[in-house]
């Protein structure tokens, strides 16, 4: 599954920066956060919680920025399981950060990400809508806490 | 399967204080065919299971020309796809379930199990819908009936209460209307891709003109969706193959679909367009010849 993303945020870039690269101050923006465990400056663990209907997994994943541009981009990996093994999560992102003026900064990003357990078996057509929405949730949050 | 505490049920009231006791982490189980797959797969884990096969007033279908159909929450889809009440008086609901899984399936499943488990694929929540049908909720507060447009929330979500049973659905009588239900699937026990249900209600003075009409596509959102701008272009007017043609547009348009699987959005899109485009020529053919 590939998502794709942009917005514009009304702070500068060194502020939607700081905040991005903070794992403490990122996690909560993500729809189901849960738990937050810095690991190193480069490594860090989420517990996410999602739930459709009756159905409700939670993920622990490792997230590594693999490549820094200071002000620029970051590239990063993460991967994780489901606590109660239904699945295996991967994901690959990009995130460019463009300075559009002093106050205004565009975010924009992709990411690929990748479910396979019985939890994709079950449902790969809910998953796909419901990550589109989370990822739009995520980065609206985002927006939101650095305006 | 994780363990659980099994609680057979005596009554509906039973049921319902036993759900209101324990709550989310409680399942109800009516036929299983949906519940107990997915506890097979460790996907769902309740604490409790509440029994209900039991319950054998809610095993019933009844007509009554006034009324229209009622039927009981554990009546199995096979009972409604051989009843000689449902062929005789809502053809396309004993259709639309000789579409619905195996044999096997449904002898066991339930209207009821089915309508609460809230697929968004579901055939029989997208023909109900045309059908204009309402569900009985009963909880330990009272009974309350919703329309079923109202009652599917979001993928797998219903406006039910954790304490409330879902123990009738009733169809009212459908007059002069006809209606059909179009799913197109890979396999014939495989769920819907997409599939539609119209019911076409023609004037009393004018067969060939539409008085009512809902058209409902399945398996493109998080709930079966009506096409409320494909229906209103078509009330109170004369059918013609153009004005078909546009109010099939309009609700690809109105359709969510995601792509997955089974095809890319656009393509699902185009299923819509051709699937209401036949529905409503069909049902309006049928609705004529009444």
């Amino acid at each position: 599954m590939r998502f794709e993303e942009k917005v514009i945020i009304g702070c500068p870039v060194q502020r939607v920066w700081d905040f991005v690269m903070d794992p403490e101050a990122v996690g909560p923006c993500i729809p189901g956060f849960e738990k937050v465990e810095v690991i190193s400056d480069r490594e860090f663990t989420n517990l996410i919680k999602a739930k459709v209907g009756f159905i409700s997994v939670r993920f622990k994943i490792k997230t590594i920025f693999e490549e820094i541009v200071p002000y620029k981009s970051i590239r990063t990996v993460g991967e994780g399981s489901e606590i109660h093994n239904l699945g295996h999560f991967k994901q690959n992102s990009y995130v460019i950060f463009g300075e559009l003026s002093e106050n205004e900064t565009e975010v924009s990003g992709w990411s690929e990400v990748s479910l396979v357990g019985r939890i994709a078996t079950f449902g790969e057509r809910i998953i796909r809508a419901k990550a589109k929405e989370t990822v739009k949730e995520f980065v609206e949050t985002l927006r939101k806490r650095l305006e | 399967m994780n363990h659980f505490e099994y609680l057979p049920a005596k009554s509906v009231n039973d049921a319902c204080d036993m759900l209101s006791n324990y709550g989310e982490e409680a399942k109800v189980l009516a036929g299983g065919q949906s519940l107990v797959p997915l506890m097979k797969q460790g996907l769902v884990r309740p604490s409790h299971i509440i029994d209900i096969r039991g319950l054998s007033d809610l095993d019933y279908i009844r007509y009554d020309k006034k009324d229209g159909l009622r039927i009981g929450a554990l009546t199995t889809h096979r009972a409604v796809e051989t009843s000689k009440a449902i062929k005789e008086n809502c053809a396309m609901l004993a259709e639309m379930e000789r579409t619905l899984a195996s044999v096997a399936v449904r002898n066991w499943g339930t209207v009821g199990g089915s309508l609460t488990h809230a697929d968004p694929a579901s055939d029989l929540a997208t023909t109900l819908m045309a059908l204009g049908a309402e569900v009985t909720l009963t909880g330990s507060r009272g009974e309350r009936v919703v329309n079923l447009n109202d009652f599917f929330v979001d993928y797998f979500e219903t406006a039910l209460h954790s304490d409330e049973l879902l123990t009738a659905i009733h169809i009212p009588n459908s007059g002069r209307g006809n209606g059909f239900y179009y799913k197109f699937a890979h396999r014939a026990t495989d769920l819907a891709v997409v599939s539609v249900a119209v019911y076409l209600v023609p004037a009393p003075d004018d067969q060939n003109r539409c008085q009512d009409i809902r058209i409902v596509m399945g398996s493109v959102g998080p709930t079966s969706l009506r096409s409320r701008r494909g229906e209103e272009l078509l009330k109170g007017q004369e059918i013609t193959d153009t004005l078909i043609e546009e109010a099939a547009r309009v609700s690809a348009e109105d359709a969510q679909p995601t792509t997955d699987i089974n095809g890319s959005e656009e393509y699902k899109r185009e299923l819509v367009q051709v699937l209401v485009t036949r529905s409503i020529k069909k049902a309006a053919t049928r609705a004529s010849t009444r």
